[in-house]
């Protein structure tokens, strides 16, 4: 394949299908993972749309969850789209269906082939690009939704972390059938599950309980914790050039930084966006540059090391902005999906000039 | 910090473009669920594992773009704990190597 960074903005429309999320392939410059539900995962999950309620503190859509009938009309499925880039746009490889919706999904660090997604039906599944059929494998251990799932990128461990509306974190090697452990905690869903890229066994989880929590596999318990907003958690992500710094999107509409060192007040936060902030990730390549997306349509460049942080808005969806990633093959090219059914990925000005 | 932005009436509400006649709007969609109306389209699968073993990978795993500066093979991988890192975050930028 031809697919590389630079060039014109790619668009791949996937109608009927609303992303979720996004990842890049650590193996196939351009190919790039995307999972979603039909229906907006609404049908997937009734408990879904009592989440969009309280991140958007909005009356119609609580409404709405209040007189519900979802059971009566049972769930939507979910899909995994694989596509790649070329200088032409983007093409879809692979599409695998799902009986749920799919809310996250991630690659192996082991086989080019293999991802692992999670649904609203408490699974997690495992898939093989290079087969047509799948899944290869069904985890079904959670009892809730599954909102996270992330492959651990230290060197030398294959391990998958889930985190769940059951408020648990489950972490599983791929090769057994069963998880090797639950860790309990959180007093909410957990919506985000991300490995430490620097120490092995240790991951962050955020939740609705308005906490983020660091963990250890060796001690089996939670760590840290650090009550890191007013509202709920989101998502949060490891920077990769600092093992002690991390940070948090909520549904404040604020991004902040955490100091592992030094928990009590955050070193950085990031003001702009007017909705929940959805994700957010650190750059593999700028030591102090991060993108986050939200529910305000947009995608929000920032490097948290200069006075005016703000980079660069980018305003191309005209829905709520769910996934987002950056390549580690090209230091500007970046993924995104949002609820307009459009999966996008390009070259944000802001990266091309090295900020 | 306050809210930046609350919706104030439904048609604040973010929809999406009516460009497909597959899709639905996100407003469309909460109205049908409220009426209790069959949602349009509505794919029901039954997908069982297929219990198959993954094609075998051919490809080496690549450094990540913080690896390349960085020679953890070298040295004992760090452990969480206080203290462990020099650098205070924020001055990160003056160098690419971590910590």
């Amino acid at each position: 394949m031809s697919a590389a960074g630079g060039g014109a903005a790619g668009t791949l429309r996937v109608p009927g299908r609303h992303g979720y999320a996004v990842e890049f392939s650590p193996y196939l410059p351009g190919r790039v993972a995307c999972a979603a539900c039909q229906h907006y995962g609404i049908a997937a999950s009734s408990l879904t749309l009592s989440a969009f309620s309280s991140h958007l503190k909005d009356h119609f859509l609580m409404i709405i969850w209040e007189t519900s009938g979802l059971d009566s009309t049972g769930p939507g499925c979910g899909t995994l789209l694989v596509l790649d880039k070329y200088e032409s746009g983007l093409r879809l490889f692979r599409s695998f269906d799902w009986n749920d919706g799919l809310f996250d999904v991630t690659w192996s660090e082991n086989n080019e082939h293999v991802l692992v997604t999670c649904s609203g039906d408490g699974s997690l599944q495992l898939w093989d690009t290079a087969k047509a059929a799948g899944p290869l494998q069904v985890y079904k251990e959670h009892i809730q939704e599954v909102y996270s799932v992330d492959w651990s990128q230290t060197r030398g461990e294959q391990l998958v972390v889930s985190g769940s509306w059951d408020q648990t974190v489950k972490v599983w090697d791929p090769t057994v059938g069963k998880s090797l452990c639950t860790f309990r905690g959180h007093e909410s869903v957990i919506y985000s599950t991300i490995w430490s890229p620097h120490i092995p066994g240790c991951f962050a989880s955020a939740s609705g309980d308005q906490t983020l929590r660091i963990w250890d596999m060796k001690t089996t318990g939670v760590r840290i914790v650090i009550p890191a907003h007013q509202a709920e958690i989101l998502s949060c992500d490891w920077c990769k050039y600092n093992e002690n710094l991390l940070v948090t999107g909520a549904v404040d509409c604020s991004l902040r930084g955490w100091d592992l060192r030094n928990v009590r007040q955050p070193v950085f936060e990031l003001l702009g966006h007017t909705y929940a902030v959805r994700r957010v990730k650190f750059s593999p390549f700028h030591v102090s540059v991060l993108a986050s997306c939200s529910y305000d349509f947009t995608v929000r460049f920032w490097n948290f090391s200069k006075p005016d942080p703000l980079l660069e808005t980018e305003e191309h969806h005209t829905e709520f902005t769910c996934g987002l990633d950056l390549s580690l093959h090209s230091p500007t090219q970046v993924a995104d999906c949002a609820w307009d059914e459009t999966i996008k990925i390009y070259d944000p000005a802001c990266l091309i000039v090295p900020p | 910090m306050e809210r930046a932005h609350s919706p104030t009436a439904s048609a604040s509400v973010p929809t999406a473009v009516q460009s497909d006649p597959a899709s639905v709007t996100l407003t469309q969609l909460l109205q049908l669920v409220q009426q209790g109306q069959e949602l349009p389209g509505l794919e029901r699968h039954n997908i069982v594992a297929t219990q198959g073993e993954p094609t075998a990978s051919r490809l080496p795993r690549r450094p990540k773009p913080w690896e390349a500066t960085d020679s953890v093979a070298s040295r004992p991988p760090p452990t969480l704990g206080k203290g462990t890192a020099p650098e205070e975050p924020g001055s990160a930028e003056a160098s690419a190597a971590p910590c």
